[in-house]
């Protein structure tokens, strides 16, 4: 049977073949038809398909050589045909007026093309002659340059920023979305960040991210997200390529990320870019702004909590800085604060930096520096007096100040020095040098201050506990474009990573009538050093196969060596892209990624004092292997039509056996924890309007994931459903311009609730020392929690000013006050009996010993509203 | 506890001592050295008791200090009886035992000091109903005084008689009340 | 820590509300619930049965359990014993278990029937002697304690994964001797030589020392909290073992080895007490073992932090084996391991020796 098929396909395609003609048989006939003689090197590949209808010589040559491969002169009754020269146009594509580069610009030529990279750079390389480039991009109008091509040629382009251009058409290579090759990927421009309904009066990044199909976020408010079944530790956070570890300020309500640097996300769900590599589940590319190159300009903002302020500008002729921060108003903290009776005191802030500067044409050396911090305070104080009395019954009294202090501070810092260099109008390259370092921290004291007619006393015991991670890294990235057919991408990165997860001081100070008596440290643990080295090589390749596919294969390969063990992996990578028309393209892509660290999964809520920590000699690397499926359809002009697909097979994922450990120091985690598998899948639909005043998108995702323990820890090894696993999920996403000075978002968004353990009856087991009452627990993650569901609205009032812009806020969080389950717990309805002897239940509602929960909204309802000032 | 319990407080805590005692019916001699005292006091310190001859402490007590204005703090008053067995009367000596009188008393918020007339109980109380003493009162007097006082009896040796009265001890603080300061 | 979570939680709550969400019942309405730990080294067993609500469990006074090994009905009871306990029923029977025997109890009720397979593990080879050492060690408040050393060798069955406990206990035999004299001032007490009093108790060893144990030389910081980590009752697996045999060691004050022999003592008689310590290795079903680990693990409290505070914790799923019901039923082979401290005799006079025990050498 298979053989049949072999051979009937052989006869079709050389019957094909056989019935087309090549260049060669047209040649002929035009040589014939028009009396002249072609003259040409035999290396000259004549046998192509080709076709004419033309009526005049020149017309008939010029639709035979139309790609330009061959270039023919015409000498009299001779044709002189020659290969063509091939030359390379780059160059980078600016913003006219900020001179802020711009990724993913469109440059094309034909219907060729491709986009600028991550540092706005394009190159192609094209056949010798005159030719017209395009340069596109949203936001920006258009410019086309009619060129001569006849040697190797640096072109930059500056466009000029058009509100009106909401829409672009970009063939050819993209980054990401349905341009692109690969599946799963999205770009959020700054537009819709700064724009998307705010919570506190505060655009977030990460937040903006929970609004596309496949995010889930953890609970309401927080900025963690969770990715096709996969946890909050399993995306890569890169900030201008530099991983950090922890992206989120105040549990999760703000992103580390302050929109007015940022200049572009990416996010990556499937289909992984080989350049990427370290974690499973996604890639957050976040690039910041590199300063404004034409003049200095700033602005800030006064919101319902933060300050910010930004500033950028030139330096002399060839450098830029950019310069933000932002800071929480603690004030206002305390104003609410402090009436409900809040001791407590917590602010953070953030401070972005970057510096650019041109060395020469080729080369731009760059310096950028980002720190925050977050700082928790409480502090609690007792002062009494007591009456004492001697032993002659003289009375005295005495003086107890007893005071309780808990502080929690944590951040991540990274410092990363960049040199961009372009070899020639192929080769691109760029190197980084870089330091991550996040660090967290918790100190709990006791102070007991005593006084009495004859002494004071104080003693004083302080408890620390912190964990530091510091990562040095050295990448080196190469862009190579040979031939308008290729995109070639290759590089190196070595990491050294070194994780002190559980250092702990405890010390003791005692002073005796103001003198110090004793001020020691009783205990001092620097922590478990955990190195790790990490070093990864890729290399891909964007291949146009004719004018309707398009593969990217690629490979990543990464070694990780910790505690005298090397894990090595191999990731292939590959997607490919097939254009069945103009309108509907259809793509499939797989991808195996590895993963070397885990925040360790301590409660159901993340953490700023989670730990970070590498993997073992006993533990081996998580791996995820990703299968996806899309098509779309471009059609109608202003719509795009998106249906993805994926199936994700998980290994050597950690799941813990119960959160009763949760406090348990990071060198005992092993014990905490039990290795399983897990799968995901999925369908997200995806329906985006992008031109005209009215934006938006609705989506809508179908996904399951779930997991096991093989060695029958958890249910015996059977599969639980992962707790983030929320069957459908639907978000909306509107934004209207009204005109240039008011307009409109707003958001809706649905999710199934989240998988949780519950007790569904009492029963009896068996104790070591005999039977004992208890609740009974038929599975893990058995009972899903009640839906969640909210709508945001914002309101934007502009108005330009003599120089910049000032922007009214005004946004609703939450506006019908849906009562969404952010935590929940369940607890049993119990009887109490008041001093006088009168039993009353919980709730009256159900009998005693029943099994409820309660449900805590973190966020009911929430206006707020920011005033920004730019110039 | 507020101010004015505290002051109190502070001032009925200490060691008290017995600095006056009356009787209120004949002279009495119990101590067979054919002299009533004039002084109550010292006729009964002067007596010997199981061979212990004068003992001051048998007429001291410690008020322990009061932390609260809602409990109850007890103090215990040594009084004296006339103690009778078989072979002491044989031997005609009679003696007296000194008893304990416990009461229970209560500072309120305003500062008064009440005595818990239902919990004065006798320490030790004898078998035969001529051993106890009987109409206990207790008063705290505004200088800071225990007045003590019950129907007892004694074995009278001027009289050669079992005699009945009632014996009223002053209690006065001897600690000093000055209030420590720094 | 916990202070801080909550009031970092009180935070956000500043702008939030707290409902319950009332869930239906999942489930049948009743269930039988059926446990037991069965010992090869009893005669004597306990089913342990009660009717699990979704509101409450009550004792199953109704059902008839009965037991067969190797397939043969062995017992049958219908009386429930209670044994004091209020919210199960106790079911006791007689029956001989060996090692390797298959065992199976099935409970029948009026509306329910529930059937349990077990099958007991193969037990240790013979233990040889089990050795002490007598030690003189400062306590950590700067006192001089006595403690006794037991060194128990303890041989693997190869070639297969097993899951072990100690379990530690004491018998103490009390005997008096009441001569003729003194029988005839206090003629309740027979003549000659008797029983006074004859008891089991079970014995807390620390197992600080032991590094297959205990590998962080944890101190169990409550005597009444099983604390995980600690491993207050004594689990282990062979996977430990370096080369199939093992030597645990188990300290013990001589003070909790004298518990069993404190009565009062009257002058004129003679006394005279045998205490023999018994170090019974169990092997356990894997079932078992995770069943018994995750319910210490429940209990686990480290740095003071407060095991009943559920602000954010989960419960495990604990391992079961009932048919019809539910439940885990287990058997426990047993090695016994001896150590016997010998006799002592004593009197009025130097009573203090039954406090104050010393290896004999």
């Amino acid at each position: 049977m298979r053989k049949t098929i072999v051979l009937l396909s052989l006869l079709f395609v050389s019957a094909l073949s056989w019935a087309q003609s090549t260049l060669k048989d047209e040649m002929a006939r035009v040589e014939k038809q028009y009396g002249v003689r072609f003259i040409y090197d035999a290396s000259l590949n004549l046998g192509v398909p080709a076709t004419q209808k033309a009526t005049s010589l020149t017309e008939a040559l010029s639709q035979l050589f139309a790609n330009g491969e061959i270039q023919y002169d015409i000498k009299g009754s001779y044709v002189v045909l020659r290969k063509a020269r091939r030359f390379t146009v780059s160059g980078t594509v600016t913003d006219a007026s900020t001179g802020e580069t711009l990724i993913g610009a469109g440059v094309f030529y034909g219907d060729k093309g491709m986009v600028t990279n991550s540092y706005g750079i394009y190159s192609l390389t094209l056949p010798e002659g005159k030719l017209r480039l395009s340069f596109s991009y949203v936001g920006y109008a258009p410019e086309t340059v009619t060129l001569v091509l006849d040697k190797d040629l640096s072109l930059d382009m500056a466009l000029t920023p058009d509100a009106s251009i909401t829409a672009a058409e970009i063939t050819g290579w993209k980054e990401a979305g349905i341009g692109a090759v690969g599946l799963g990927s999205q770009e959020i421009p700054q537009t819709v960040i700064q724009r998307a309904p705010m919570l506190f009066g505060e655009a977030d990044v990460l937040k903006s991210l929970q609004l596309l199909p496949g995010v889930q976020a953890g609970y309401s408010g927080s900025s963690g997200i969770n990715i096709r079944g996969g946890g909050p530790d399993e995306n890569l956070l890169l900030l201008d390529g530099i991983p950090i570890y922890n992206g989120e300020h105040l549990l999760g309500l703000f992103s580390v990320f302050a929109p007015e640097s940022v200049k572009k996300i990416t996010l990556y769900k499937s289909s992984f870019p080989a350049r990427f590599g370290g974690r499973t589940a996604s890639v957050v590319d976040v690039r910041m702004n590199d300063g404004n190159a034409e003049g200095l300009h700033g602005g800030f903002t006064v919101g319902l909590l933060t300050d910010k302020a930004h500033l950028e500008g030139p330096i002399g002729g060839k450098t830029t800085f950019s310069l933000t921060g932002r800071v929480l108003h603690t004030g206002l903290v305390e104003l609410i604060g402090r009436p409900m009776g809040l001791p407590a005191n917590y602010f953070f802030y953030d401070v972005h930096a970057k510096v650019s500067h041109k060395l020469s044409p080729k080369d731009i050396l760059t310096a950028s520096f980002y720190h925050g911090r977050d700082r928790f305070r409480q502090g609690e104080g007792r002062y009494n007096v007591y009456r004492y009395y001697d032993e002659n019954y003289a009375p005295y009294d005495r003086y107890v100040d007893d005071l309780r202090t808990y502080r929690m501070d944590w951040g991540n810092t990274v410092v990363g020095l960049r040199w961009n260099h372009v070899f020639n109008g192929r080769l691109f390259s760029n190197t980084t040098l870089s330091w991550t370092g996040f660090r967290s921290g918790m100190q709990t004291g006791n102070g007991d201050k005593i006084r009495d007619y004859e002494q004071s006393s104080y003693k004083e015991s302080d408890f620390r506990y912190f964990s530091n991670i510091s990562d040095f890294t050295l990448q080196t990235n190469f862009e190579y474009t040979p031939s308008p057919s290729h995109a070639v991408k290759f590089g190196a990165a070595l990491t050294r990573h070194v994780f002190v997860p559980d250092g702990q001081t405890l010390s003791e100070k005692e002073m005796t009538n103001e003198v110090v008596v004793r001020d020691t440290v009783l205990s001092h643990y620097s922590g478990t050093y955990m190195p790790g080295l990490e070093a990864s090589a890729y290399v891909e390749d964007e291949i146009a196969l004719g004018s309707r596919v398009t593969v990217n294969p690629g490979l990543h390969v990464a070694l990780f060596s910790t505690m005298g063990k090397t894990y090595t992996s191999l990731q292939p990578r590959f997607s490919a892209r097939w254009d069945v028309s103009d309108a509907v393209a259809l793509k499939a892509g797989y991808s195996r990624m590895a993963q070397y660290v885990h925040l360790l999964p301590f409660t159901r809520i993340s953490l700023p004092t989670d730990v970070w920590v590498p993997i073992t000699d006993k533990i081996a690397p998580q791996t995820a292997d990703q299968w996806s499926l899309g098509l779309y359809y471009t059609g109608l002009p202003g719509w795009d039509f998106s249906a993805e697909a994926y199936y994700k097979d998980l290994q050597n994922i950690v799941e813990r056996k119960s959160d009763r450990l949760a406090f348990v120091g990071a060198d005992q985690w092993e014990n905490t924890i039990v290795m399983g598998v897990g799968r995901a899948y999925g369908i997200e639909w995806l329906v985006e309007k992008t031109t005209g005043r009215l934006t938006g998108w609705l989506s809508y995702t179908l996904s399951r994931s779930e997991r096991r323990t093989p060695d029958g820890t958890i249910d015996n090894g059977a599969w639980f459903p992962f707790s983030n696993d929320r069957r459908h999920k639907i978000s909306l996403y509107a934004a209207y311009a009204l005109n240039d000075r008011i307009d409109f978002c707003a958001s809706w968004q649905f999710a199934s609730g989240n998988r949780m353990t519950i007790p569904t009856r009492h029963t009896i087991v068996m104790g070591e020392n005999g039977p004992q009452e208890r609740l009974y627990i038929p599975s893990r993650n058995n009972w899903t929690a009640p839906p969640s569901h909210r709508l945001d609205v914002s309101v934007n009032f502009r108005k330009k000013k003599p120089r910049g812009e000032r922007v009214w806020s005004i946004g609703f969080y939450n506006l019908y006050g849906a009562r969404n389950p952010d935590y929940l717990v369940a607890l049993t309805n119990e009887k109490h009996r008041t001093n006088d002897g009168v039993e009353y239940l919980d709730y009256d509602q159900i009998p005693e010993g029943r099994i409820y929960l309660n449900k805590v909204t973190a966020l009911v309802f929430l206006p707020s509203f920011s005033y920004t000032r730019s110039f | 506890m507020t101010e004015a319990a505290q002051l109190t407080a502070d001032k009925v805590c200490g060691i008290y001592q017995a600095v006056e005692a009356t009787w209120d019916g004949e002279p009495l001699d119990v101590n067979n050295d054919g002299v009533a005292k004039e002084s109550f006091l010292e006729e009964l310190l002067d007596g010997p008791y199981l061979g212990i001859q004068y003992d001051p402490s048998r007429l001291t007590t410690r008020v322990n200090p009061c932390y609260d204005s809602k409990s109850l703090t007890s103090v215990s008053f040594p009084f004296f009886k006339g103690c009778y067995s078989e072979s002491y009367l044989r031997f005609s000596i009679p003696l007296y035992t000194s008893e304990r009188i416990e009461i229970y008393y209560k500072i309120d918020d305003d500062g008064l000091l009440t005595i818990q007339d239902r919990f004065v109980y006798l320490r030790t109380a004898g078998e035969h109903d001529h051993d106890q003493i009987q109409n206990v009162s207790i008063k705290w007097e505004a200088d800071g005084d225990f007045i003590v006082s019950g129907q007892t009896g004694f074995y009278n040796f001027l009289t050669q008689r079992h005699t009945e009265g009632r014996a009223t001890f002053r209690y006065h603080c001897i600690s000093t009340k000055e209030k420590k300061q720094r | 820590m916990k202070n801080t979570f909550l009031s970092l939680s009180v935070l956000c709550l500043a702008f939030s509300c707290q409902t319950p969400v009332f869930i239906e019942p999942v489930g049948p309405e009743k269930e039988l619930v059926l446990q037991a730990r069965l010992l090869t080294s009893d005669e004597q067993h306990t089913v342990y049965a009660s009717y699990s609500f979704h509101d409450n469990c009550e004792p199953a006074e109704d059902i008839t359990v009965s037991c067969y090994v190797n397939g043969q009905l062995v017992a049958v009871t219908s009386e429930d014993t209670r044994l004091g306990q209020y919210r199960e029923a106790a079911y006791q029977f007689k029956a001989t278990i060996q090692p390797g025997d298959s065992v199976r109890i099935e409970a029948i009720g009026p509306d329910n029937r529930a059937v349990a397979r077990t099958k007991a593990p193969e037990a240790l080879p013979a233990i040889p002697d089990v050795t002490a050492e007598e030690l003189t060690i400062y306590n950590d408040k700067g006192n001089v304690v006595t403690r006794f050393r037991f060194h128990i060798p303890v041989h693997d069955i190869p070639q297969e994964r097993n899951w072990y406990r100690i379990n530690t206990t004491c018998h103490t035999i009390v005997r008096m001797y009441v001569s003729e004299e003194v029988h005839e001032k206090e003629p309740w007490y027979p003549t000659g030589w008797s029983t006074l009093e004859e008891n089991t108790l079970a014995i807390r060893h620390s197992n600080t020392k032991d590094p297959v144990l205990n590998p962080d030389g944890r101190e169990s910081k409550d005597s009444y909290v099983d604390d995980y980590l600690s491993n207050p009752h004594h689990f282990f697996t062979d996977e430990l073992f370096e080369d199939g045999s093992n030597e645990f060691i188990l300290e013990a004050s001589p003070y909790d080895y004298t518990q069993g022999a404190r009565f009062s003592m009257s002058s004129g008689i003679q006394y005279q007490y045998t205490i023999t310590a018994y170090f019974d290795i169990q092997s356990l079903s894997r079932e078992d073992f995770m069943h018994s680990r995750m319910l210490e693990m429940d209990h686990f409290n480290l740095s003071g932090v407060s095991i009943v505070d559920d602000l954010f914790s989960e419960d495990m799923v604990l391992p079961g084996n009932v048919e019809g019901g539910m439940g885990l039923v287990t058997v426990r082979s047993v090695t016994r391991a001896p150590y016997d401290f010998g006799t002592y005799d004593c009197d009025v006079h130097n009573w203090y020796d039954v406090y104050d025990l010393h290896l004999k050498h």
